[in-house]
C-alpha cells in the first residue's frame, strides 16, 4: 500500500517554486483575474489577526487560492496542527512518502521530502488523536478488521512522529490522545503483544522529540493500564493530563492518577466518581504543581464540599471549574 | 502649517499636521525636511484612494498614537480595543468600498505606515475570508490561481486534516 501511494507521489510532488506554468492554459475563471497585490507582510497579518482569528479550514483554503497565499498560510496552519487518526492516511501520502520512501535520490522524491521537511519543521504544538472501538461501542464491523486497521493507524502515527525525530528544535508542546474501549475479539494474547510494541515505539518517540515537561497526555480507563508504567518511565513528568474515567472502579482511577498525574499543572477528569477517597488521591498524586482542575462528572451539594477539599489540599491552584457529565 | 499630498494622477489634498502624522512616513519626513509648502508626491497611491486614506486620519486625528516601535507591539495595542471593529470604522471600510479598493487602501496603509489602518483593513479581509471555499476568495478578490493542477492537489492532500479540524 505504501508504495503504491509514494509512486502515485513521485509525479505529483514537483516543487511549488520550480514548477513550470508556461505550458499552463488559464481556467476560464481566470480571464481577468491578477496576481494579488497584497505583499507577503500584510497576507501574514491578514492570516493571524488575533481579534479575527481564521480557523485552521479558512488557512487551508486560503492556502489553495495562489501559490503566494499558499507561501504564507502554509506555515501559519502548520504551527499548532491536531492529527487525528483519519487524517494519518492523508499525512502519510503527504509527508511520509516523501520523507522515508524516496531515499532512492530521485529529484521529485528529493524535492518532496524536503517539502515534508519543512513542513514538519514548522509545527510548534502538535496534537495527537488516536482512538479504537471494539464490537459493541458503536462499531458494528468486523472488529478484528477494524483492529488490525487501527495497528496500521499506529504504524503510521509513529512514522509521522519519527518525522519529528529529524526536527533541529523539538516540538514547544505535544498533546497524545488515546482513547480505547475494546471489545471481545480484541484481547488475544497476540494483539496485546502487537499493541504493546506500538506503544514502546510511541513512547520511544516522545522521549524525544518534544521539549522536556511539555507533553500533556489524554486517555481513557481502558488505556490507563498500558500507560501507566511508560508514563512512569518518561525523563519528565506530564505537563498535562485528561483522564477520561469511563465511570470505572474508584480503585481504578486512584490508581491511574498516582502512575500519571504526579506533578502535571493541567488535569482534566472526565466521568469519574469523585468520591472522597478519590479526592484525596488527587491531592496527594498532583497537590504539589496542580495549577488547573476541570471535573466533568456528577455535580451534587456534596460535590461542593469536594471541590472545597481539593481547592484547600492544592495551594497552587489557580482555577477549578467543576461541571455536570 | 498646513501639508500638501501629491497624489499618482496628480490630485493635491490639502491637510493639517496632526492628520498627516496619522502617518509614519510623514512624520518622519516632516521630521526630517521641516515644514515646507511644496506638495509631497505619494507615486504609489491614487487620489481617490489618497482621499479615503486622509478621510481616516482625519477621523482618528486626536486619538493616541499607537506605540511606534514593534510591529507586534502595534498590533498588542490594537489587541487592547473592544474585539469587534468601532462603528465608524466598519462603515468607513464599508461606503462604497469595493474588494479592489479594499486592498489599495491596505496597500496605501502600509506605504504610509499608518497601522491601525492596516490592521483594521487587515480584520476586514480575515473577515471576509471567514468560511469560504479557494474558489470563493479568488472570485472574491480577483485573484488569479497560478498552480499547476499537481500542486493544487499536493496542497489540499497535505492540508485535508484542516478541513474538519
Amino acid at each position: 500500500m505504501t508504495w503504491a501511494v509514494s509512486s502515485v507521489l513521485a509525479t505529483t510532488s514537483t516543487p511549488i517554486t520550480t514548477a513550470a506554468t508556461a505550458s499552463r492554459q488559464p481556467s476560464s475563471t481566470n480571464i481577468h483575474r491578477r496576481k494579488c497585490p497584497l505583499n507577503p507582510h500584510i497576507l501574514y497579518h491578514i492570516f493571524t489577526h488575533r481579534q479575527s482569528p481564521l480557523t485552521p479550514a479558512d488557512l487551508a483554503s486560503c492556502a489553495l487560492v495562489s501559490r503566494e497565499w499558499a507561501s504564507v498560510a502554509t506555515p501559519v496552519l502548520w504551527r499548532c496542527p491536531t492529527w487525528t487518526l483519519a487524517h494519518m492516511g492523508a499525512l502519510e501520502t503527504a509527508l511520509l512518502a516523501g520523507g522515508e520512501h524516496n531515499n532512492g535520490g530521485n529529484a521529485d522524491g528529493n524535492a518532496a521530502a524536503a517539502r515534508a521537511r519543512g513542513l514538519v519543521e514548522g509545527v510548534k504544538s502538535l496534537r495527537l488523536e488516536v482512538s479504537f472501538s471494539g464490537a459493541g461501542w458503536a462499531n458494528f464491523d468486523n472488529e478484528e478488521v477494524v483492529w488490525a486497521q487501527f495497528m496500521r493507524d499506529m504504524d503510521v502515527m509513529n512514522g509521522v512522529l519519527g518525522l519529528f525525530g529529524c526536527r533541529l528544535q523539538p516540538l514547544e508542546q505535544l498533546t497524545i490522545s488515546l482513547q480505547l474501549h475494546t471489545g471481545q475479539a480484541t484481547s488475544s494474547p497476540s494483539q496485546h503483544i502487537a499493541f504493546q510494541t506500538h506503544l514502546d515505539t510511541l513512547f520511544g518517540h516522545l522521549r524525544t522529540i518534544v521539549n522536556p515537561g511539555k507533553l500533556a497526555l489524554a486517555y481513557n480507563m481502558s488505556a490507563a493500564d498500558v500507560l501507566g508504567k511508560r508514563v512512569l518511565s518518561l525523563p519528565t513528568p506530564l505537563r498535562a493530563l485528561a483522564i477520561d474515567g469511563d465511570w470505572a472502579a474508584e480503585s481504578d482511577v486512584v490508581k491511574a492518577l498516582q502512575d500519571t498525574a504526579t506533578s502535571v499543572s493541567e488535569l482534566e477528569m472526565r466521568r469519574c466518581a469523585m468520591s472522597d477517597e478519590l479526592c484525596a488521591a488527587l491531592v496527594r498524586s498532583c497537590g504539589e504543581m496542580l495549577q488547573v482542575l476541570t471535573v466533568r462528572s456528577r455535580t451534587s451539594v456534596e460535590a461542593r464540599q469536594r471541590a472545597m477539599d481539593i481547592l484547600a489540599g492544592c495551594k497552587t491552584l489557580k482555577m477549578c471549574t467543576w461541571v455536570e457529565a | 502649517m498646513p501639508v500638501i499630498l501629491q497624489a499618482s494622477d496628480g490630485q493635491q489634498f490639502t491637510i493639517s499636521k496632526p492628520v498627516a502624522e496619522r502617518s509614519m512616513l510623514l512624520k518622519n519626513m516632516l521630521d526630517d525636511v521641516g515644514e515646507n509648502e511644496q506638495a509631497i508626491p505619494l507615486p504609489n497611491v491614487s487620489g481617490p484612494i489618497l482621499a479615503a486614506v486622509i478621510e481616516y486620519c482625519e477621523h482618528h486625528k486626536d486619538e493616541a498614537m499607537p506605540a511606534a516601535d514593534e510591529d507586534d507591539k502595534v498590533f498588542e495595542a490594537s489587541k487592547k480595543k473592544p474585539d469587534d471593529i468601532d462603528q465608524w470604522d466598519a462603515d468607513f471600510m464599508k461606503q462604497g468600498k469595493g474588494n479592489e479598493e479594499l486592498f489599495e487602501i491596505i496597500l496605501a496603509a502600509n506605504y504610509l505606515d499608518i497601522k491601525p489602518l492596516l490592521d483594521l483593513g487587515c480584520k476586514t479581509v480575515a473577515n471576509m475570508i471567514k468560511g469560504k471555499t479557494p474558489e470563493q476568495i479568488r472570485e472574491m478578490f480577483n485573484i488569479e490561481n497560478d498552480f499547476t493542477p499537481d500542486e493544487e492537489e499536493q496542497i489540499r492532500r497535505e492540508n485535508e486534516w484542516a478541513a474538519d479540524a
